[in-house]
């Protein structure tokens, strides 16, 4: 399991410049962002380099833990790989690279992709590295993301953390059990524990529902609705201003650099 | 894999993404009921059991791995609107959160993993059903429909590239790669869906919603048993900032 899909706040979020930020701010101005991140054609590699370093800035004003980013960096893999192969089967006209003919527009794709996904990767990262998870849930209340979702979201991040220890538990029993067998009969038992994986969980549903329904109806402690109580309240100009110019110089340079 | 940033032009994107949206706006309708339960509903254990599923990586060669898209699963699990919706919520963390796969491609990534492989894996086997006798039967053909979900979902990528992918690599090369991957996605998919689905029918036949009598699912809802006794509460319910300590 990578580090990189570990959900929940890191139990060791440092308090920068950009925690104080409401969380809905980052997010919208995340989103706005990696969009004129997209839609930066791959023929401006100085308006890409020059977001990049966008986002390097946005993250070191996070205080984001780099370690964490490197092992994030792992989902560039594929996208190296995909790079490669444009290059190698992209169209005409090709240019010499140290012996190699390559595409020159399959090459200019290729890596136009990996770049906006690593400049996605350092400004997730951002988010992250300075909003709690609740904190988000609680800021996409204040853009108007549906009630459904957000709890979905909510209840779905406590839930990983549960299957990812089931999972491992589960795995460390098939282990067991399978230390000398083939490999065939050790992937087997692997698959057949993704059902076993779907029983439990959903057994848990049905006894938390069940443990509600004695409880009289309500379920879990008394909480607060996220985004009437806990956060701040709506945000002023300058907050908006703060959270959107990432975004702002994003497309200048895109504009400026074509 | 997700589709990255870039791979499909603006336009193209923007019409997955109000398919995407529309398809999620009548699955959320559809699975209302399931929606509004309170605690730990069974659309947060699917959301939360298919990103863990897709932790399952194997890798196929030239560093590309591939990955269950479990839609297939989902699907035969809880039907086809609960999946559509928890994959939503999936390929959202996994873009906003996690950075896998591009802001501008949620709506392809969510056609692709959800809504497509959901469908198809569900009506077919809805039409192969009423000749299905026994256990070993069911997961089979229920291994298989997920296969041909994913080979679904290879297709509609294939598609989205023929319209809007850029032009420096041939469709036909692409085309190629793609279903190529896919063949050995298909054949992992109807493997794991078949032996995974197996166990439930197994252990807990009742928790299958594609082989449950059609008049006793009116809408999508939570696999609780009836005689649990709980109305669904009518109202959304907060979002509990402390979770329950124990699982």
């Amino acid at each position: 399991m990578s580090a990189s899909h570990a959900a929940g706040p890191a139990p060791d979020r440092l308090r920068g410049p950009l925690t104080a930020l409401a969380a809905e701010v980052k997010v919208v101005g995340l989103v706005a962002f990696l969009v004129a991140v997209a839609v930066t054609p791959p023929t401006a590699p100085w308006a890409l380099a020059a977001q990049g370093a966008v986002a390097v800035a946005v993250a070191v004003a996070a205080l984001v833990d780099w370690r964490a980013v490197a092992g994030r960096l792992a989902l560039d893999l594929p996208l190296a790989v995909l790079a490669v192969a444009y290059a190698l089967a992209g169209r005409a006209p090709h240019v010499e690279v140290v012996g190699l003919s390559l595409s020159e527009p399959g090459l200019r794709v290729g890596l136009g992709i990996l770049v906006k996904a690593t400049i996605g990767i350092v400004s997730v990262s951002a988010l992250a590295a300075s909003t709690s998870l609740p904190d988000t849930i609680a800021g996409l209340a204040r853009v108007g993301v549906p009630a459904w979702f957000r709890q979905l979201l909510a209840l779905s991040a406590r839930q990983l953390q549960v299957l990812r220890a089931d999972l491992a538990r589960i795995r460390r029993a098939v282990e067991v059990r399978t230390a000398s067998q083939r490999r065939a009969v050790v992937l087997a038992a692997g698959a057949r524990s993704l059902g076993a994986l779907f029983i439990r969980s959903t057994e848990r549903a049905e006894s938390l529902r069940l443990a509600a329904a004695l409880r009289g109806g309500d379920a879990g402690p008394a909480a607060t609705p996220p985004g009437e109580v806990t956060g701040p309240g709506r945000q002023g100009a300058p907050a908006w201003a703060a959270g959107l110019l990432p975004a702002a110089v994003a497309v200048a340079v895109s504009v400026v650099l074509r | 894999m997700h589709i990255p940033d870039g791979w499909i032009d603006l336009p193209t994107s923007a019409g997955a993404a109000a398919v995407a949206a529309t398809g999620v706006g009548v699955a959320a309708r559809r699975a209302a009921a399931a929606l509004r339960e309170k605690a730990t509903s069974l659309p947060a254990v699917v959301a939360a059991y298919l990103l863990v599923a897709q932790l399952l990586v194997l890798p196929v060669g030239l560093g590309t791995s591939a990955h269950l898209i479990g839609a297939g699963l989902a699907a035969l699990l809880v039907g086809p609107a609960v999946t559509v919706v928890c994959v939503a919520v999936v390929v959202v963390v996994q873009a906003l959160l996690l950075a896998d796969g591009g802001v501008t491609a949620i709506g392809l990534n969510l056609v692709n993993d959800g809504i497509v492989p959901a469908l198809v894996t569900a009506g077919l086997f809805a039409l192969a059903r009423p000749a299905l006798r026994g256990r070993r039967a069911r997961a089979v053909v229920g291994g298989l429909c997920a296969a041909a979900g994913s080979l679904a979902a290879a297709a509609a990528v294939t598609a989205e590239f023929a319209v809007g992918g850029t032009d420096a690599v041939s469709t036909a090369t692409v085309a190629a790669s793609i279903g190529g991957a896919h063949v050995v996605v298909a054949t992992l998919e109807a493997t794991l869906t078949a032996l995974a689905l197996g166990t439930v029918l197994r252990l807990r036949p009742d928790l299958v919603r594609a082989l449950r009598p059609r008049r006793d699912r009116p809408g999508p809802r939570a696999t609780v048993a009836p005689d649990a006794g709980t109305p669904a509460p009518a109202d959304h319910g907060p979002i509990p900032d402390t979770e329950p300590s124990r699982p």
